[in-house]
Order: structure tokens, then sequence, then C-alpha cells
């Protein structure tokens, strides 16, 4: 018995099929033992998931409300996404290092001056020198969900000026402003930017990253930048490598690629990421520091099948000579891209620079560029 | 007390600041998600740990219910992709214990309840839990999440759809696939149950194939 015949078993025991093809499976038994058994099977290993026993479980109200505890939902919910993240991972090492993929809406801006060059300071001792804040909007539990208590470590919101940032002016080391790849993404995370975050949680390694890579350059049709953490200072300690274990990936999108992008994040890691406004000051350090490695877009769009009958319908009145195509039901409508034609726009570098470059901040219309963090597991 | 308030009220008392409103929320509705997650995770330890973390992001998450849905719907959800979030970590980790493993508490707490009562008939009811836990485990973690949603939790396709953030047609297939390798697994266990006097099948199926 193929496959589609015993899926069409299963959804009829769900009571899902239409009335002609429940007819059809009905007949199918009927005059067949082996479906008749096939049918019998699957009906069964539903009935022992079905029959399995629902223990209560145990009482977790005093557990629950020990974590909760100085919570106050008020203070909480108004509290921005970005203030509940702390970069400690990236200063210390801590909970978990973190993956991050920060996804920086670029506004419209009047030509940007030139990037300050990054510093030559380690970002590990910049961000160190940030004292542990008695700022409210830190909240203690933040990262109670991401797994046991941390020792104490420094800490820093990501919207938290940085000392670092002030200093940018001084000619670095590393990163010489001639480098036109540091530049561009210096110009794509500039600070004064409003920046929208998007945060990922990291539960299988590369497979994350990797899988952002792809869906980032699913997504837009210009060259997008790929950030890894600096390499450990030569005298670093293990804490030191694993607190710069980060990756994060930094595009221009188009309104229409950002919903996009948007929407297959979702998909890809439900409950799994989270959208923000902040200005991740701090954002800035990644191009300083980073590792940047510019990768090719790859757009492409999601084909959808529809599930009901299609019909290609040719429409004489519009028809022309060249190369129109022709049009289709809307089932197959639904799955065009909205993404602009790769030949309709400029690629690469260039784009990146005019999309940035020209907008006006309030543009809702213009290319906005995006940088995406993403958060690591807790470990166990 | 607060037995007799409604949830969207005790929602309301969390927003407006009193967090032991929420305790009550959590009372009420443990005892139905832990089942779901416990079948989801295989363990009583993660599906504690789980259900306690959902009912935290529920917590943070409070703002965002507006009441369009039961809040038990509403943080069931929240449970099943904690759930599952916990499933691809330890997936990822290649920790995957199976239900029923040595490592875990047994998994079977049922009720002592007569004429089921027997130790034989407990006994025999706990192995044969385990071994269906066993071969749910078995399954990746997407077909396992669509089959406990179906199978033990009772979930329409588009409930599951919408949980899941996938589409219909992906739950009927990823069912029948999760269906399909059960019965390989389970084949013997079905058997029994369709020798005569082991219960009476189903009332659909007998229907469809006399």
């Amino acid at each position: 018995m193929n496959t589609e015949r015993e899926s069409q078993f299963s959804a009829y025991l769900d009571d899902q099929l239409p009335p002609d093809e429940r007819r059809s499976v009905e007949m199918a038994v009927e005059s067949d033992p082996a479906a008749a058994e096939a049918l019998r099977s699957l009906a069964g290993v539903r009935d022992l998931i079905a029959g399995l026993s629902r223990p209560t479980g145990p009482d977790l109200v005093p557990e629950v409300m020990e974590r909760l505890k100085g919570r106050n939902l008020e203070h909480w919910g108004r509290r921005p996404m970005a203030r509940r993240l702390r970069l400690a991972a990236w200063a210390t090492g801590g909970v978990a290092a973190s993956i991050a993929c920060l996804a920086l809406f670029g506004e419209r801006l009047q030509p940007a001056p030139r990037p300050a060059p990054p510093s030559a300071r380690p970002i590990e001792s910049i961000l160190a020198q940030s004292e542990p804040t008695a700022d409210s909007s830190v909240e203690p539990d933040a990262v109670e969900l991401m797994g046991p208590p941390a020792p104490p470590r420094t800490e820093l919101s990501i919207d938290e000026p940085a000392p670092a940032i002030a200093s940018t002016d001084q000619p670095s080391a590393e990163a010489p402003a001639s480098d036109p790849e540091r530049s561009l993404v210096h110009e794509l995370l500039d600070g004064r930017r409003s920046p929208r975050i998007f945060l990922v949680t990291d539960l299988d390694g590369d497979a994350t990253t990797e899988r952002v890579a792809t869906l980032l350059g699913l997504s837009t049709h210009r060259d997008f930048h790929r950030i890894d953490p600096p390499p450990a200072d030569a005298e670093g300690d293990a804490e030191k490598i694993a607190s710069t274990d980060a990756v994060a990936f930094a595009a221009t999108l188009d309104p229409a690629e950002l919903a996009t992008f948007r929407e297959r994040l979702a998909t890809a890691f439900p409950e799994r990421f989270e959208e923000g406004d902040e200005k991740p000051a701090v954002a800035a350090q990644l191009a300083d520091r980073g590792r940047i490695t510019t990768l090719s877009a790859n757009p492409a769009a999601d084909v959808l099948i529809p599930q009901t009958k299609l019909a290609i319908r040719f429409q004489p009145q519009e028809r022309r000579i060249g190369p129109a195509a022709p049009r289709v039901d809307d089932g197959i409508a639904k799955g065009e891209s909205t993404k602009p034609s790769p030949e309709a726009a400029p690629v690469g570098d260039e784009a990146s620079r005019q999309a940035t470059a020209e907008s006006p901040a309030t543009d809702p219309d213009r290319p906005r560029s995006v940088l995406v963090w993403i958060i690591k597991a807790p470990k166990d | 007390m607060m037995g007799n308030i409604d949830d969207l009220s005790l929602v309301r008392a969390c927003r407006e600041g009193q967090t032991e409103a929420y305790g009550e929320l959590v009372r009420r509705h443990q005892a139905r998600l832990y089942p779901t997650v416990l079948r989801l995770l295989g363990s009583h330890e993660d599906a504690r740990d789980a259900l306690q973390d959902a009912f935290i992001r529920g917590f943070e998450k409070l703002e965002q219910y507006q009441g369009e849905s039961s809040f038990h719907t509403w943080i069931y959800r929240i449970a099943v992709n904690m759930a599952l979030s916990r499933l691809r970590t330890r997936r990822s980790r290649g920790a995957l214990r199976l239900w029923g493993s040595r490592h875990d508490p047994p998994m079977i707490d049922v009720p002592d309840e007569s004429p089921e009562s027997d130790p034989s008939h407990s006994i025999e009811r706990a192995e044969r839990e385990a071994r269906i836990a066993a071969a749910l485990a078995t399954l990746g973690e997407d077909q396992r999440a669509v089959i406990v949603l179906k199978d033990f939790d009772g979930r329409r396709y588009e409930e599951i759809a919408e949980i899941l953030k996938i589409p219909v047609g992906t739950v009927r297939s990823r069912l029948h696939r999760a269906r399909a390798l059960l019965r390989t697994e389970l084949q013997s266990l079905i058997d029994f149950d369709e020798e005569p006097g082991a219960g009476p099948p189903e009332a659909g199926v007998e229907q469809a194939v006399s």
C-alpha cells in the first residue's frame, strides 16, 4: 500500500477527509483486506497513545512563586527587551556564551559620517570596565530562565553606552579605516540608528548559525556580513575564549524582505526569537573587533503548493507579445515572492550604502539594515 | 479566597501587581498541563523543569494575553513550545533519554483504582506504558509533537498547526509518519489488543471495515 493511501487512512481516522475521499477509503477497506488491516493498525497506534496514563505531576506553585518573588508584572512588561538582555557572556562567560544575531533596521539616514575607526582595545576589557549597575532595569531574574545561577560577573545592558563607543575616534591597529568591509559593517551597526533587534536562542550550535545565515541569504538580494568573535588574546585564558563565542549577521533588507525574514525566523525558531527596538550601542563593537566575512545573497521565493485543485487561466485580453507570464489562480499567485527582482536593484556593498545612506529614518518604504543576535541555550 | 475568581480576573490582578494571583493560575492549570509536557519530554524531571519555565515565561508574557482564548489554551501553547525547545536542546547534546530508562523515576503514576488495582495488572500496565513511551522516544521531535498533541491530547489539526506554526498539511503528513513508525514498534501490542476479549475496537474503524 502506498504512503499517500495510508496517509489518507490516518486522516480518515481523525475525520479530516472530505466526503468523497472518506467514501473512497471506506470502499477500499471493504474490498481489500490489506487496507482494512492497515486501517486497524493505525487506529491501534492512536488508541495506545490515547490510553497512556496522565499523572498529575508535582505542585509547582511554591517553586514558581519563589522564582517570581520580587517581580512585578507592571515593571517587567514596561522594560524594553534589550534591557532584559545582558551581554555578560561577551564579557566574562557566565551562564552561556552568547551567539548573537542582531538585526539593525537601517534607518534612512543622512549620509553618515565615516564610521569611527574601531578601538584597538579588546572587547573583553572594554566591557569589563562597566561596573555592575544598580539600574533597576536590569532584572536580577532576567537570566534565570536560561540556566542555573552563574557566579557574579560584569554585566552590561546592550543599550547601555559603552565606554568603547566614545573612544572610537582612536585609530585602530586591527581595523584600519581603509578596510571597506569593516567600514560598511560599522556603518550598518552605527549606534545612532534606531535598531530593531532579533534575538535567536541557539539550541543546536552551528546548525542555528547556519540556518540563520541561510534564511538571511534567502531573504535579501544584497550581500550580507557574518561577524565572528575576535580571536582570543594570546595570553587569554579559557574563560575569555569562551566569552567570545558569538556570531552576528548584518544585512540590509527592503521592507518586504524584512517581513519575509521575520516570518522565516518565526517559522524556523518558534518561541526562540524576540524582536525589539533598542539601540545596542555595544553592538558597534562587533564591527570594531569581529572577524567579518561577506556572504552572497541567495534570494529565492517560497513556493507554496496549494492543497486545492489548480487551474491555469489565460486571459486573452491581457495577452501581449513578449515575455509576460500568464496569470494564474490565486493559489499560485500567493506563492510569489515579495522580493524585488535582483535585476531591479543594485547588489552588494554599493546597494547597502545606498540603502542606508539615502533614506530618512521615517520612510517605511526604504531599505533597512539588519543585525541579529542569538543567545546560546543554557547548559545543564 | 481566590478560588472563586475566574482566570481573566486573576490575570488582571497580576497586571495590577498582585503577583500572588499568578500562584492561583499555576495551581489551577498545572495538573492539566503536566501530562502533555511529560509525554513530550519523557521524563518527570524534565517535565517538571519545563513546566516551571513555562509558567515563568507565561508570567513574563502575561501582558500579551488579551483573553482572546482561554488562559489554559494560552499557557498550553507556551508549555508545549517550552517542552519542544527543551527537546531540541537535549537532542543537540546527544542526551536524549528514553522513557522508562533507568535514569528516570518510574513513568507510571497510575492511581490505584480497582478493578485494575491488583499488583499484577499494575506491573503489566507499567510495562506496557514503558514500551509505548520507549517507542515514542524513537520519534523525532516534530513527529512526537504532533502525535502527542493529536492522539494524547485530542487537539484538532488546525490547533496543532497554529501551536507548532506549521501548515495543516504538514500536521497530517507528520502524524501519519509518526503513526506508521509507531506501528512498527508496537505491532505486538496492537495485535494483542485486537485479540478477542482484549477490548472493543474503535467504532469508526469497525464501521469502515465491516
